[in-house]
């Protein structure tokens, strides 16, 4: 049974992916981002060891473990035949060259909290090199969230050799980065976090509004998005409120993604999606995150989206929407971050109120789900924010 | 800073001497030393050596024999090389390294800059 190929193969694609990227991060941390070509190559080649192990030996009692040991041992070995050639991260080159420190340094390097920052920090990185947003994001989803070319391809809706050439652009600013950025303190990793949130938002919504019948590569993406976020959300500086906003509002939009498309792929209006196809521990998630997004003054674009799916999660069927409340959204959305997309939003926002006025229904607001407190509420247009 | 190499002698020696679990700690203590030079600068490399080797010399031809005899206590089990103002410099450093407290002794020498 554990080495049944179908079984192995399902397995497999979920946690090489992940493991993928977690691995990517961990060895360009390590080898420096001057190599990360061979970090990706160390990371292939034990993903390739590890298939062929399996598939004679069966699964591991812990794939994941046995992933990392693998990619350790095989960069140990890299290092001890590079190093008299090859110049690894500068504040550890010397470390790396002793025999007394190279394996001592190396171990806890492979933990998964050191991992988990070095993920953040791949991100920090990408993010703050001269590059247009989508290709940031090309970058982040090939190194941090191990997709293949030909996935990103599809989900560009481009060509796998154009997609390769701007990962291959972008990969050549990232090698002259002077290090995987270090996090650096709360307020250093705060004032660069914008960056971070705007590319994760970009994928999300490459994912979410991709053209055509929605296929696996796009709720897989944003489902990453979602997963990288709430890394950002629970790490101690980078949590700012409009970070808990954004993940809330990827919550709060995952949780309805199979409702959203008919087993064909083709999108279903919101009268006619099935809500009890909603994901009501994620938007539990989601509404926890926008209350605890509900700090301080500022008040962020991702705040306002995030209140605008909160009103759809709120409402038990499509005609209990207050749509009222979500055509004011919308103003403030449109104020503070003007798009194509929002004003056509708010525009069929408006007709449905207008409706819902007809039908007397206006201003009556369901509340069917355990609403957290002022999780749909924003302050006052021009007033200052009350702590929630 | 001109660069020292200190021999480590008789680290076999207390190997034997130490339990696992303490050998385990001296070593901990001295990757940490270790790592502390390198925060200072300080540190440009070194190894540990197995333990075994060979002699190699000259009696009316080459001759290779076994040796040296590592169960002394002057048996060289690795070598650092560290950057220091002087030689007493060096040494002081030395007195620091976590396997001289647990009984191992260090020869520091100055490296050589040889003349153009």
């Amino acid at each position: 049974m554990r080495s049944d190929p179908a079984h192995l193969r399902l397995v497999v694609d979920q946690l090489f992916r992940e493991e993928a990227g977690k691995l990517t991060c961990v060895l360009a941390r390590i080898l420096g981002p001057r190599n990360v070509d061979m970090a990706e190559e160390v990371v292939q080649e034990t993903l390739a060891r590890a298939l062929e192990a399996w598939t004679a030996q069966g699964l591991p009692e812990r794939p994941a473990a046995w992933l990392t040991q693998a990619a350790k041992n095989r960069a140990v070995d890299l290092i001890r035949a590079k190093r008299r050639s090859v110049a690894f991260a500068p504040d550890l080159m010397d470390l790396l060259s002793s025999e007394w420190t190279l394996v001592p340094t190396m171990q806890p390097m492979f933990r998964q909290e050191e991992i988990g920052d070095d993920v953040l920090r791949m991100m920090f990185s990408c993010c703050h090199l001269a590059l247009p947003p989508e290709a940031q994001v090309a970058l982040i989803l090939r190194l941090v969230c191990g997709f293949e070319v030909r996935e990103i391809a599809s989900l560009y809706l481009t060509s796998e050799a154009s997609l390769e050439k701007r990962l291959t652009r972008a990969k050549a600013r990232l090698r002259k980065a002077p290090g995987l950025a270090e996090l650096g303190g709360a307020s250093a990793v705060a004032g660069r976090v914008d960056p971070v949130l705007a590319a994760l938002y970009a994928m999300f919504s490459e994912g979410y509004h991709g053209s055509g019948p929605e296929h696996p590569v796009a709720a897989v993406t944003c489902r990453e998005a979602l997963r990288l976020c709430g890394l950002l959300a629970e790490h101690p500086a980078a949590s700012l409120p409009r970070t808990r906003a954004l993940f809330a509002l990827m919550c709060l939009n995952v949780a309805r993604l199979p409702g959203r498309t008919t087993p064909g792929g083709d999108l279903l209006p919101l009268e006619e999606q099935d809500r009890a196809t909603w994901d009501r521990d994620l938007i539990d998630r989601g509404m926890r995150a926008m209350a605890a997004s509900q700090e301080g003054d500022a008040l962020s674009a991702y705040h306002v989206e995030a209140a605008i799916a909160a009103q759809h999660c709120l409402a038990r069927r499509a005609e209990d929407t207050d749509w009222t409340a979500v055509v004011e959204l919308y103003d403030r959305l449109l104020e503070l971050h003007p798009s194509p997309h929002a004003a056509l939003a708010r525009a069929v926002a408006v007709g449905r109120a207008r409706g819902a006025r007809r039908a007397g229904r206006a201003g009556r607001h369901r509340r069917d789900l355990r609403p957290v407190a002022g999780a749909h509420a924003l302050p006052p247009r021009g007033g200052r924010r009350a702590a929630a | 800073m001109p660069d020292y190499m200190l021999l480590l002698r008789g680290t076999y020696h207390v190997e034997r001497r130490l339990s696992p679990a303490e050998m385990e700690a001296v070593m901990g203590r001295f990757t940490q030393w270790i790592r502390e030079l390198g925060a200072r600068g300080q540190f440009r490399g070194g190894d540990p050596f197995r333990q075994e080797g060979r002699l190699v010399a000259f009696g009316g031809g080459p001759v290779v024999s076994d040796g040296p005899f590592l169960e002394t206590k002057d048996a060289v089990g690795g070598y650092l090389i560290v950057a220091a103002e002087t030689l007493d410099a060096a040494a002081a450093l030395a007195t620091g390294c976590p396997l001289v407290e647990a009984g191992a002794g260090v020869e520091v020498r100055p490296i050589q800059l040889m003349a153009p």
